[in-house]
This record gives C-alpha cells, structure tokens and sequence, in this order.
C-alpha cells in the first residue's frame, strides 16, 4: 500500500459518486412502486440522513488518523470481533460486485450484444477492472477524475435533450396517498448502499477537511443524479407506465431525437457501461483489499484475484432478473444496516472505551 | 637510427594506446635553448592552424633563453582554453575529442589546447516540426551550437547547464538544460540518476536517450517530448521542464511531458489567441478520429448498425455488397497497405516518394475500389485516419496513435461496441496509470490542477497567460529527493 499517496477533496468526491451503484438506473421505478411521485423526497430525506451518519463514522479516521478500516476496528473491537465484522463487510461489497456486474450483463445482452454470453461480458468488464486495480489507488483516483466528470455532463445534456417532453404535473401532489414509508425508505437508501467504500480509503485521506468536505459534494452529486433521473422518469412516463418499465433511464433516453444519430440510447449505454466500470473498480478494490487483510503477506492481486472469482460466481448466480432485484434488496438492507447501525456502534464503542480508559 | 629520447617515449606511449591509425600526427620541434617537445592531435577533426600561429612564435621567442613549462604556458598564454594534465589516459581522451597536444621535455605535464574542427552544419530550418511564424533555425548536431542557441533565447542568470556522459564506448556528451529557480529538483534529480544508470556501449542519440530514461519501457506513449526547435524548448525551459541536449543529435529531449501537450505546439503562441484555439479543438478531434474512428466503425457497422441513420446505413450496406470480406478484414487490409505505403514514402527520395504516395493513395485505392476488395466508405475511413494521426505535432505520438488503431478495431470486432467501450476503458486506465518523471501523464486533469486548465484546449488572449503550470513549479528542498517508482 502505497501511503505516501494522497486524495484531494475532488478525488475524494469521486469516489463516493463512484459508489453509487448500477442499479441506480432501474431506481425510478423501484422506488415509484413504493412512494409514487412523492418518491423525489424521500430520496432528499435518505441524503440528509445518510450525511449525517456518514459525519458520525468520519469521526474514526479523525481519532485514528492514516489507519486503515481493519487496523481501527482491530483496534476497537478487538482483533477476533474486529476481523470478523471487517470480513462482513468485505463480503457483502463483493456481492455487491457481483449483483452490479449481472445488472450490466442484462443491460447489455437487451440493448447492444444480444447474443451474447452473459459470462463474455462479464468477464471481459471483469478483465478491464482487474488491470485498473493492478495499477494502483492513485490510478483508480485518477481514472474517476476523468470519467465521473463526463458521466455527469452527459447525463445533464439527455436532461436538456428531454425535458421538453416531460410533463412536470405529474409530480403533483407532493405526497401521494398511496406510498409505503417503510419500503420506499428503503428504496431510497440504494443509491449509497456501497458509500461504506470510502471508509476503505482512509488512510490514502491525510486531511480531516478533505474527507468532510469530499462527503457532502459527493452525497450532493449523487442526490442530483438519482433525483434528476426519478424526477424525469416521473414526468416523461407518468407514475403508471413507470411500474411497468424495466430501465427507466435508458427508455427516456428512447425519446431523444438527434438529427444525426438514430436509436440515441444506444449510445447512453456508453455511459452506462463507463459509470458501471467505475463502480466496479472501486467496489472490488475494496473487497480485494478486505481479503488481503487477511492474508497479509499476499499480494494486493491475490486478494483481487479471489475477489473476482466470488464476485463472478454470485454474478451468475440468480436464475433472472427477478431474482437479481430480490438478492439486491437484502443486501441493501444489510448496508443500510451497516450504514446507520454498525458502524456508528463501532463508533460508540470506541467513544465509551476512551471516556474508560482515556489514551 | 636515432635514439629515443624521452618525448619520442611519451609520444609512442600515447600512439600505442592508439594503435596503427593514420590519422594520428606528431610535429615535433626543438627550442633555440635545445628543449625539444612535441604537438599531437589527430589529423581531420583537429585545427592546429590557431595553435601554430599563436603558440610557435611564444615557444620561439620565450625559448631563446629559458626552460618552457606547460603550468607557465598556461598562465600566461592569452588563449581561451588550456587546460595542463600528466594523465595519459586524459590525453587520449582529448585526442579523440578534438583537442591539440603540446609535449615538451623535462616536463611531466602536458598542454591541452581547444582546436577541435569536427564537421558540423549551421542551424538550418527545422524539417521535421516546420513552421509557418515561428523560428527558422533549428537545432544541429553540435551540442555547443545548440546550447548557444538555448543561451540566446533565454539570456538569464538562472540558466544552468550540467554536462554529463553517457555510452561506455562513444562517451556522449550529454547536456542538462534548466532554469534554477523554476525547474522542480526532483524532477532533475531523477533525470540525473537516470542519465547515470544508463548501461550500454553506444548512444548516437536523443531518442536513444529518450528510450533509456523512459518511466515505462513498456508504454507506447512517449513519457518525453523531442524537439528540433530551439523556441520550444526554451519555452518548455522557462515553463520549469528541463531540457536534454545530445551530442550529435539535432533533438532536445523535454521532460517531464503530459499527454495533453500533444496538441500543443510552440506556434500556438504566434497566432492571435482564438485562431490557435480553433486549430488546437481541430486537433483535438483529429486525435479522436485518428484512435476511435477505425474501431467505432467496426462496432457499427459489424455489431450496431441500428446507430447509423438509415440513409447513410442504405448507402453503405449498398456500396459494401460486392465486398467479399467482412469489414474488419477489409479494414485491416486498407490499413495495413497504408502502413506500407507511409514506410515506403519514407525511405524513398523526396520525389519519389511523392510519386509512391501518388500511385499509393489514388492508383491503387481506386483500383481496390473497382475491384471489389475494399469498398468506398472504408477506404474513407482509413484515409481520414491515416491523416488524422498526422496532425499531432508530436512525432512519436502518431506512432502511438497508430497502435492505438488496431487495438481498438481488434476490441470492436470482438465485442461490438462494448468491446469497443472496454478497449477505450483500457486505453485511459493505461494513460491515468503512467508518469513521466514523477509529474502523472494525464495532468492537469488527473490529478485534477484548475489552475492549469486554461491553456490546455482554449489558448487565452496573451495578458492573460501569466501562469506557469503549478505541476512544474513547486519548489522543493534538494535532499528532498528520493527515486521515483516507474511505470
């Protein structure tokens, strides 16, 4: 692990929006199904809430300062406790993995390679993730300065390309009468069910105010991507036809019509494959190095390695897409948990154990 | 048969380590007081005429009456150079340098004197980086000629010149050139230590130079930048880089350099801000053309037609119906022939190679045409390629776009337009991961540096371009220095 390396606050930014998983783009609809139009504010709701959670965990690195997330929980829960909560976490970030990769097989077998393998396409992302992480976190830093950047900027022009067909009454009334608090509040948790990556990051963070300030623009970037793409899929589909609307995304970006291309949301699928990638990248890299954690003398690569192999089984794993949504769902419970329980306790039980024993 | 005296001694001591060359000349002579000594240099690359004329008239006044001694000749000789030693194998060493030897008994010592004559041209037009408003001169094979000519483009008190060696066997003189309160001193230390670890019997030049301080010997992206032209060094100079001169080598290596210096070039700065702009975004779509257009096209018109407007996708699947090949084939064999066409037109004489390009480019594509082998549209697309990867200013770039070409086309004809995709993830995973002395290649974008976006793709009206890049000129302390990881 190379220290001596150094995040910006922009980079940092980054790599938080880099944790907002692939399946952000079949949010619209999940999260119509429980709240109906009203599903903008429960998303404001979960961003404020998971800053201020996220503000209480960023209290560790500020107490343990250049550690790593295994060394602070080592240190805190002991080093039995600590590894096993390390290793839980590093598990569900590569299920994680796995679950995003299926999500882009599918989205490219329907849209670009229709006969395909679903393995080729997985494997070969696969493959293009591997030798990013071969090169480094600097590199990883780097390539999300580049893409995060152009992601944003192209999701903002489809914005500008179909606004004039969105039919903004249908976001009224502001509360609809048949949401479900509970479930849509769930839904509106996926977007940073991954943002835990960041505490893997910690010690490449040596400023406290970069990380503080690296949180809040990335919680704002990834809060104008999902709202922006609930919002638009509400008023160009309507909250009826949106239930039935498997990517909502890539539909809207159907409705464009560019003087010089035909079928534009091909292309929009470039996007979607550049923004996957990122994710990737980020979310194996931490796995890989949750399971270095525990062979220390291994190299980073036998840690991506394994990584890989689980994230590529549990890929192929589920029958269909049906049962990708099901698995997705508990494991966004799993890190909602982790979210707004575990590691806040972690944080309270370091707090008490220093009001006991002060260092 | 006369007796060997001790100069006759020294003399063939020194021939000896010579061997049998004929080139080797001794004129000996003796003082009116009986001294006898010497003159050695080496016939054709030596100049005694300057020696003969200044020195034999003080040797034959001041020898009338004394004993002459190489320390009192160098003291009070009214010459630029002279330089006393008793070491033979620094007396060889100069020999072969140019240098003229002056001998003279009972004197350990000897006097070496700066006659060098090698054969060198005077600065002449650059002929590879040519220019419409910029300088007409350009670097030349003699290393003082062009740090005289780096002198005068940048006549500051802060510009220091380091000498250094490189090439067991040809000793090449090699020249660090930099501005001292501006350059980074990691940066320089790095070249310097990499200058030093440079193992091999022969260096004949820059971009062997280049080859071997390279940060990965396995990237296709150069990691420095090569110039023929004294302006833009001493522009890259004044930016804080610092420049490598050759001995016998018309180029100057600049280092460090980022990728996006590959669409920018020192006549840029001559033409009025919003015309160098317009032709820098020109530029800037060339060098997508030239990497992404081959693959792209493959991806479409293999995997993805369904992108192309159906009147165009009418048009080409019409002109491609007699066509026996699919179109990564075709492809490849258009771009294969162009590769054989540009190496062809290189070696051949000017004229003639403007007669293969003729025959090359219009003969035989129209041919290839008529004959069904390749259809009109990828001919298009290979001819707008080909010159597209022209327009960088830095030579050894095109190399690496031209590369780029088949790796692309290979992904595209996999995969389509994921392939297509994953090649150019591939290809920027690569670019973000390289560095070039330390500074990484992508800056100022990766690692992000706002300061330096200006100037990058949009040239700003001159009083508003008084920033240097920051990437360039952070100061640190010398021993802060430690080496840098490659690759």
């Amino acid at each position: 692990m190379n220290r001596n390396f150094s995040l910006s606050t922009t980079q940092v930014t980054w790599l938080i929006v880099a944790s907002a998983p692939v399946g952000i783009n079949t949010l619209p609809r999940v999260l119509n199904e429980q709240t109906q139009q009203t599903g903008w504010l429960f998303l404001m709701a979960s961003a404020l809430l998971v800053y201020l959670f996220m503000r209480i965990i960023i209290i560790l690195p500020a107490r343990y300062p250049g550690q790593t997330i295994f060394e602070i929980s080592s240190h805190v829960l002991g080093r039995w406790v600590g590894g096993l909560f390390i290793l839980f976490v590093t598990v569900m970030m590569i299920l994680g993995t796995g679950l995003s990769l299926r999500l882009l097989a599918d989205g490219v077998i329907n849209y670009i390679l229709f006969h395909t393998p679903r393995f080729a396409v997985i494997f070969s992302m696969l493959m293009v993730v591997i030798y990013a992480l071969s090169r480094g976190v600097e590199t990883i830093a780097y390539i999300n300065e580049i893409f995060q950047p152009l992601i944003l900027l192209s999701m903002t022009l489809i914005l500008l390309l179909v606004i004039n067909k969105a039919d903004f009454s249908e976001l009224t009334p502001i509360l609809s009468d048949e949401m479900n608090i509970a479930q849509g509040a769930a839904a509106s948790f996926y977007p940073y069910v991954f943002i835990l990556t960041i505490v893997y990051f910690f010690p490449y963070i040596k400023d406290h105010t970069v990380l503080k300030r690296g949180l809040i623009f990335g919680i704002i970037t990834i809060l104008w991507i999902v709202i922006k793409l609930f919002i638009l899929s509400v008023t160009l589909f309507g909250t009826v036809e949106l239930n039935y609307i498997e990517y909502p995304s890539i539909e809207f970006a159907r409705l464009i019509q560019f003087p010089i291309l035909e079928r534009f949301h091909i292309l929009y699928l470039i996007y979607w494959v550049i923004y996957s990638f990122t994710v990737h990248t980020v979310s194996l890299h931490v796995g890989a190095t949750g399971i270095n954690y525990f062979m220390p003398k291994a190299p980073l690569m036998t840690g991506v390695l394994i990584a890989s192999v689980i994230a590529v089984s549990f890929s192929l794993y589920p029958d269909n897409i049906e049962r990708v949504r099901e698995y997705a769902t508990y494991l966004n419970y799993v890190n909602t948990g982790l979210v707004f329980m575990a590691f806040p306790l972690l944080v309270l039980i370091d707090t008490i154990k220093r009001k006991v024993k002060p260092q | 048969m006369k007796k060997p005296g001790p100069i006759d001694t020294r003399v063939m001591l020194i021939q000896q380590q010579l061997g049998n060359t004929e080139d080797f000349k001794v004129r000996r002579f003796q003082t009116l007081y009986g001294q006898k000594g010497a003159l050695i240099y080496i016939n054709n690359i030596s100049d005694p005429k300057e020696i003969n004329r200044l020195i034999f008239p003080r040797i034959y006044e001041e020898g009338k009456t004394q004993i002459l001694q190489s320390r009192w000749i160098q003291e009070t000789l009214p010459l630029r150079e002279i330089e006393v030693t008793d070491d033979d194998a620094k007396i060889v060493e100069n020999l072969l340098l140019g240098k003229v030897i002056l001998m003279l008994e009972q004197d350990p010592d000897v006097c070496v004197f700066q006659a060098e004559n090698f054969p060198f041209r005077q600065p002449e037009q650059p002929t590879v980086e040519t220019t419409v408003k910029g300088t007409k001169e350009g670097f030349v094979e003699s290393l003082s000629t062009n740090i005289a000519l780096i002198r005068r483009y940048v006549p500051e008190k802060d510009l220091q010149v380091e000498h250094m060696e490189a090439g067991s066997l040809t000793k090449t003189k090699v020249a660090l050139v930099y501005l001292n309160h501006v350059h980074l001193p990691e940066v320089l230390e790095e070249v310097k230590q990499r200058l030093k670890s440079i193992e091999t019997d022969s260096i004949l030049s820059s971009s062997e130079i280049k080859q071997w301080i390279e940060d990965n010997e396995w990237s296709i992206f150069p990691a420095s930048r090569l110039t023929e032209r004294p302006d833009s060094a001493a522009q890259s100079i004044n930016d804080g880089k610092i420049a490598i001169l050759t001995q016998n080598s018309p180029f100057a290596i600049l280092v460090p350099f980022t990728f996006f210096e590959t669409i920018q070039n020192m006549d840029d700065y001559y033409e009025k801000w919003y015309v160098s702009s317009m032709i820098r975004l020109v530029r800037l779509i060339a060098f997508f053309i030239s990497i992404f257009l081959p693959g792209l096209y493959v991806a479409l018109i293999h995997y993805n037609p369904g992108l192309i407007p159906s009147d165009l996708l009418v048009s080409i699947a019409q002109s491609r119906t007699q066509v026996p090949f699919p179109v990564i084939w075709e492809l490849l064999i258009m771009e294969v022939t162009i590769e054989i066409f540009r190496e062809a037109g290189i070696r051949l004489p000017k004229p003639l190679g403007q007669t293969v390009g003729i025959v090359g480019g219009i003969v035989i594509g129209e041919s290839a045409v008529q004959a069904n082998l390749v259809s009109p549209i990828t001919l298009i697309v290979v001819a707008i390629t080909t010159m597209a990867s022209f327009s960088s200013p830095q030579y050894s770039m095109a190399y690496s776009f031209r590369l780029l070409r088949f790796l692309l086309i290979g992904a595209a004809g996999m995969m389509g337009l994921y392939g297509f995709i994953l090649g150019s993830l591939v290809l920027t995973v690569h670019l973000a991961s390289q560095k070039s002395f330390g500074i990484p290649y992508l800056s100022p974008f990766a690692p992000a540096q706002y300061r330096n976006w200006i100037d990058q793709f949009i040239i700003l009206p001159l009083r508003w371009r008084n920033v240097k890049p920051s990437y360039l000129t952070k100061k640190k302390r010398k021993g802060d220095w430690k080496p840098l990881k490659r690759g």
